[in-house]
């Protein structure tokens, strides 16, 4: 057995001790089995590494010590801080990640510019607009940022076909106090960036028309409305729903072509 | 009884008395007690006797550096030390006299 060995296996029975005693002690054993000659025979000169181990506690007064307290005071003091500073960190990567796949600073701004003739449900808790094959057809929501960072506007993305062929248009950012009217100009939509607190305006506007594939039934729901965006790496789709529901209905009668009314 | 077990009752106060002598090291203090006599003393409780002595501060100790190989741990006497060494050479000294005056009997 080399005193290297030797040293290696009395370190591994003292493994319970404070990091600074055991170290002392190890020092100490170091400095000892140094001295001795190079041909001693360490086990019949100092006993079995066990043995040596549990003379010097026996000597020492050192019992064995349990518990995460003396876990943690075994421990060296700079892995201790480099292992706490490493879960701290990855604790804030982790965190920082979360956040961003949650962040959803889009709200309904609170102006909605229905299409003409909209009227409301005899509940009145929702409003319809009754579906006029080649009537010009516009529907507008305002959205506000109201996080503290920059998201990007990618379009509305409605999951089902809808009874009209519109095209999406956008305006300038407007203060709310613009709001009650309909924003102009319009611009052909194109993915911008919505900053904290700015307002904008995204417009659907074409004719009324039925394609093939529309959904069963005869009513469509355009409320809450489906805008796509990005922040950082992520990009997701919110529902931005509006105070009151909006449906595009059927009349009596009216034939889709293709579709199943 | 084995010599090594009634050394053992000892070793404190042979440790103290072989450091009051001048300061010294773990290696040297197992030479001076091997050549007075303590040879069946493990190295181990040596050790752990020096240990136990530096905490209850009756030893304080220096590193220094040595020839050959790592620092070396240089122990001398407190003045508590002194005392200890003193009452328990004192005891020891009553007990072998009543331990002699038995065997002459």
């Amino acid at each position: 057995m080399t005193p290297d060995e030797y040293l290696q296996d009395v370190g591994y029975r003292l493994i319970d001790l404070p990091w600074s005693m055991r170290r002392d002690l190890l020092a100490e054993l170091r400095s000892h089995l140094d001295e001795l000659p190079a041909e001693t025979d360490l086990r019949s000169r100092l006993g079995a590494p066990e043995q040596y181990a549990a003379d010097l506690r026996a000597a020492a007064g050192l019992e064995r010590r349990r518990g995460v307290i003396a876990f943690i005071r075994a421990r060296r003091p700079r892995n201790l801080i480099l292992a706490v500073a490493t879960l701290t960190v990855a604790g804030l990567v982790i965190g920082v990640v979360v956040w961003i796949q949650s962040y959803q600073p889009l709200a309904f701004a609170g102006a909605t510019y229905l299409p003409a003739d909209t009227k409301g449900s005899p509940a009145g808790d929702s409003e319809y607009v009754v579906y006029r094959e080649g009537r010009s057809f516009r529907f507008g929501i305002t959205i506000q940022n109201t996080g503290r960072f920059t998201v990007r506007v990618l379009g509305v993305a409605y999951p089902a076909v809808f009874p009209f062929s519109a095209r999406l248009l956008m305006s300038t950012p407007a203060p709310p106090s613009k709001l009650h009217v309909f924003p102009g100009p319009l611009a052909a939509f194109h993915p911008f960036d919505l900053h904290p607190g700015e307002i904008s305006s995204l417009i659907l506007k074409g004719v009324y028309a039925c394609h093939s594939g529309e959904g069963p039934g005869n009513s469509w729901t355009l409320d809450p409305v489906p805008v796509r965006y990005s922040f950082l790496w992520r990009t997701a789709t919110t529902s931005i729903p509006l105070h009151s529901r909006l449906a595009i209905t059927l009349p009596d009668g009216c034939d889709i072509p293709g579709g199943t009314p | 009884m084995e010599q090594a077990q009634l050394l053992k009752g000892v070793l404190e106060l042979a440790v103290l008395a072989v450091i009051a002598r001048g300061e010294t090291y773990g290696y040297e203090i197992l030479s001076t007690l091997e050549h007075a006599g303590f040879d069946g003393v493990g190295d181990a409780s040596v050790y752990g006797t020096l240990r136990r002595l530096e905490q209850a501060g009756h030893l304080e100790s220096r590193l220094a550096a040595s020839n050959n190989g790592p620092a070396r741990k240089y122990y001398s006497v407190t003045s508590s030390g002194a005392e200890q060494l003193q009452a328990g050479t004192d005891t020891w000294g009553r007990i072998n006299g009543a331990l002699e005056r038995l065997v002459e009997q």
